[in-house]
C-alpha cells in the first residue's frame, strides 16, 4: 500500500519534475519574458535620470499589448507633459502637443537613448524580444540578492534588431523574474548592468518594481525606473494603438 | 439623592445618544472626505492648466551697405502663455490658451504703435478683425500685447473628432517646409511661437483606420477671395504614411500631398502642393512647390536633416534681408527660388545641446542663412537658449553678412 502510493505520487509528480529539469534556457526567457509583459499592459512608472553633478525626475503612463504594439505618455515634468510615442510594429510615431502635429520617427531613432536616459527608445516600446531575437544558453546558477537564479546568455541572430554582442541574464528559479542583466557590445565590453529590485506584488504577479540600469562607462550614472501601478488584464478598443489616439490618451 | 442622579441620568442620556449621532455623523462625513481624497491617483484630472514665462533679449546688428556705422538695437520680450484644457465629458473637450507679451527696449522704441501692428497683422491674417487679439499697451519703448490663439470646442468619439473655433490645423508632413500647410503656414525664422498662430475653423476628422484618416477643415471668412478650405486623405501602406489634400486657399485651388517613410533607418519625407489661380488673367496661373528631406540619428546621437525646396513663386535675385520681411504663405514658404537646407544636432550632454542649421540658396546673391542654437537644461522646467540668426550674402568673391540677431532666452515652464 504504501509502495503503491509513492508509485503513484512519483507517476504523477514525474512529469512535472521532469520538464522542471529540462526546462531549456529559451524556456526560462520566455517564462520570465511572460511573467512580466505578457497580455495587454498598462503602466505608471517613475523615472530618475541620475548624472554626478544633477537629476531629473520624469512620470510615464505607458500601455502595451505584447510587443508590437505600445503607447507612451509623459505626464510629468510641464515641460515635457502630453508628448507621446506609438509604436505598431516596425513603426514609430512621436506627438507634439504644443504644436499638435505627429511625426513620424525614423528607423535610427529606435535604438536611441529616450529622452536623456540611459534607456534606448527600443527598451521602452521593446522592439527587440530577449525570446525571438536571440539563442540562449544556460551557463549554471549563482545567487543574485540572496536569491537563486539561473544565469543564461543570450546571442543575437544575425538580422535581428539588436545592437548588443551578447547579454547574460540571471532569472529568479522560483519566480522567473529577471534580477540582473548584463550588456555586452561586439567587442564583448561591458556596457550596462540592468538590476531588477524591490520584488514584490505588482498588480496581480510578483516581479520587480525597480529597475536600475547603470551604464558601465560613467561613473556615478544611473537611470532608475520605478513602476507604481501595473494592471495585465487591461483591455484595449481596437483602435487603441493609433495616431488618433495618441491624441488623446491621458 | 437618587433622585437627583437619575434626573442627571435623564439629562445625560439624550446627550450622549446625541452625541454618539453625531460622532457617528462626524464619522461618516470624514470617511467621505477621506474617500474623496483617495481618489485613484492614476486617474486624471477633469481640467488641465499648463504653460509657461520666457525672458527672452535679443541684439540686433544691422550693417548698412555703404561706409555707414554699424546699428545695434537692443530688444527685450516677457512672454508668457497659458493652456487651459477642460475636459467637459467623454466626449467633449474645450480648450483656450492666452499668450501674453511685453515689449521693451530699442527695437520697440523705433516702431511706434508696436502693438496696434500686430492686431493690425492678426486682422489682416483673418480677413477680419480679430477681436481675440488686444494691443493692451503702447508707449515709446514699451508695448504689450495678449490674444487668445487657441479657443476651441472638441468632440471626440469612436472614429470621428470634431473641432471648432480658433485651432491650428496643421497638415505639413515634412521637416523644415511644408506646402501641405494651407492653413498656417509660418516662416521657419520665427523660432519663438512653436505653437503657431490658430485659424478660426471647423475642422472633421474620420479615422478609417490606425494610422488613416479623411478630414474636412474649412477657414471662416467673410470674403470669398479669403477663403480657405479643403479635404485631407491620410493612409499608410508599406510601413509609408502618405496624404493626399485638396482645396481652395483664396483664389487658388491646390492640389498636393506628401509622405513619409524610411530608406534604411533615415527618414524620407517629402512635400508638394500645387496651385492653379482662377482669377489671375496674366500668364502667372500655375504655382508649384516641392520639397524632400532626409533624416538620420547617428548612434553618438547627432541627428542629421537635409533637405530641397523648390518653390517657383521665389526669386532667384532678390535682397537676402528678405528672409525676415516676407509673408510666409504656402504657395511661397521662402522667397527664394531654390533651396538647400541641413541642420545638425547633437547633445554634448544630455542637458547641453548644440545645433546648427544652415539653408543656402543659389541665385545672384547666394543668401545663406545661418543659424547656430544652443540648449542648455538647469532644471526639470528651467531651460536656457542662445540662438543666432545670421544672413549672408556674396559681395564679388565674398561672403558679407548685413544683418546678424543674437537671442538669449530663458524659459520656465509649469
Amino acid at each position: 500500500m504504501k509502495a503503491t502510493f509513492l508509485y503513484t505520487l512519483l507517476i504523477l509528480f514525474f512529469p512535472i519534475f521532469g520538464y522542471t529539469q529540462n526546462l531549456t534556457a529559451k524556456e526560462i526567457i520566455k517564462k520570465m519574458d511572460d511573467n512580466a509583459y505578457s497580455g495587454q499592459l498598462s503602466v505608471t512608472m517613475k523615472m530618475s535620470i541620475v548624472r554626478p553633478s544633477w537629476t531629473r525626475k520624469m512620470e510615464l503612463k505607458s500601455w502595451a499589448d505584447g510587443s508590437d504594439y505600445s503607447l507612451i505618455l509623459v505626464t510629468s515634468p510641464a515641460r515635457e507633459k502630453g508628448i507621446t510615442y506609438l509604436k505598431r510594429e516596425k513603426e514609430m510615431w512621436n506627438y507634439q502637443p504644443s504644436i499638435d502635429r505627429t511625426i513620424k520617427m525614423p528607423p535610427s531613432m529606435m535604438m536611441q537613448s529616450w529622452m536623456g536616459s540611459d534607456f534606448k527608445n527600443d527598451d521602452l516600446v521593446r522592439q527587440s524580444s530577449v525570446v525571438v531575437d536571440y539563442t540562449h544558453k544556460l551557463l549554471g546558477k549563482t545567487k543574485v540578492d540572496g536569491r537563486e537564479c539561473y544565469k543564461i546568455q543570450l546571442t543575437p541572430l544575425e538580422d535581428a534588431p539588436v545592437v548588443w554582442g551578447r547579454v547574460l541574464i540571471w532569472v529568479d528559479v522560483k519566480e522567473n523574474l529577471q534580477l540582473k542583466t548584463e550588456f555586452y557590445d561586439e567587442d564583448n565590453d561591458l556596457v550596462n548592468t540592468m538590476l531588477g529590485q524591490e520584488v514584490k506584488e505588482i498588480g496581480g504577479r510578483i516581479l520587480p518594481t525597480k529597475i536600475i540600469l547603470i551604464p558601465a562607462d560613467e561613473e556615478g550614472s544611473k537611470t532608475i525606473m520605478e513602476y507604481t501601478s501595473m494592471e495585465f488584464d487591461a483591455k484595449f478598443e481596437s483602435r487603441f494603438f493609433s495616431t488618433q489616439n495618441m491624441k488623446r490618451v491621458r | 439623592m437618587s433622585r437627583f442622579v437619575l434626573l442627571i441620568f435623564l439629562l445625560i442620556i439624550p446627550v450622549i445618544v446625541f452625541s454618539q449621532d453625531t460622532t457617528a455623523v462626524n464619522i461618516k462625513v470624514k470617511n467621505v472626505k477621506k474617500k474623496k481624497k483617495k481618489r485613484d491617483p492614476n486617474k486624471p484630472r477633469k481640467w488641465e492648466l499648463a504653460g509657461y514665462l520666457k525672458y527672452m533679449t535679443s541684439e540686433y546688428f544691422l550693417h548698412p551697405p555703404a561706409q555707414a556705422p554699424i546699428t545695434m538695437l537692443q530688444s527685450n520680450l516677457i512672454h508668457n502663455r497659458i493652456n487651459f484644457k477642460w475636459y467637459i465629458n467623454d466626449a467633449f473637450t474645450f480648450k483656450s490658451d492666452l499668450r501674453t507679451r511685453v515689449f521693451f527696449g530699442e527695437f520697440v522704441k523705433l516702431t511706434p504703435n508696436y502693438a496696434k501692428t500686430i492686431v493690425t497683422g492678426d486682422s489682416a491674417k483673418n480677413g477680419y478683425y480679430d477681436y481675440l487679439s488686444w494691443a493692451l499697451l503702447d508707449i515709446p519703448g514699451a508695448a504689450i500685447h495678449a490674444t487668445i490663439d487657441r479657443f476651441y470646442l472638441q468632440y471626440s468619439k469612436g472614429d470621428i473628432d470634431i473641432r471648432l473655433g480658433r485651432q491650428r490645423i496643421n497638415w505639413g508632413i515634412n521637416t523644415i517646409w511644408n506646402p501641405n500647410d494651407i492653413f498656417n503656414a509660418f516662416s521657419f525664422t520665427d523660432f519663438d511661437y512653436e505653437e503657431r498662430p490658430g485659424s478660426d475653423a471647423l475642422r472633421i476628422q474620420y479615422f478609417t483606420g490606425v494610422a488613416s484618416s479623411i478630414e474636412f477643415a474649412a477657414k471662416v471668412f467673410t470674403r470669398w477671395e479669403n477663403a480657405t478650405a479643403g479635404f485631407l486623405w491620410k493612409t499608410n501602406v508599406l510601413n509609408y504614411d502618405f496624404q493626399f489634400l485638396g482645396g481652395i486657399v483664396g483664389q487658388d485651388i491646390v492640389f498636393g500631398g506628401g509622405w513619409a517613410g524610411n530608406i534604411k533607418g533615415a527618414g524620407f519625407k517629402g512635400e508638394f502642393s500645387y496651385f492653379y489661380n482662377y482669377a489671375d488673367t496674366t500668364t502667372n496661373r500655375h504655382s508649384f512647390t516641392g520639397t524632400l528631406s532626409i533624416d538620420y540619428l547617428f548612434e553618438s546621437s547627432t541627428y542629421f536633416t537635409a533637405g530641397f525646396m523648390y518653390n517657383m513663386n521665389g526669386s532667384t535675385s532678390i535682397n537676402p534681408s528678405q528672409v525676415f520681411a516676407y509673408q510666409p504663405s504656402a504657395k511661397n514658404l521662402y522667397p527664394y527660388r531654390y533651396s538647400i537646407f541641413l541642420t545638425v544636432m547633437h547633445p554634448i550632454t544630455p542637458m547641453f545641446n548644440a545645433g546648427l542649421t544652415a539653408v543656402y540658396s543659389p541665385g545672384e546673391s547666394h543668401s545663406l542663412f545661418v543659424s547656430p542654437n544652443f540648449s542648455y537644461s538647469i532644471k526639470e522646467n528651467w531651460d536656457i537658449s542662445l540662438i543666432g540668426q545670421i544672413i549672408l550674402n556674396k559681395s564679388g568673391s565674398y561672403y558679407v553678412s548685413t544683418v546678424q540677431v543674437v537671442f538669449l532666452r530663458l524659459k520656465f515652464s509649469f
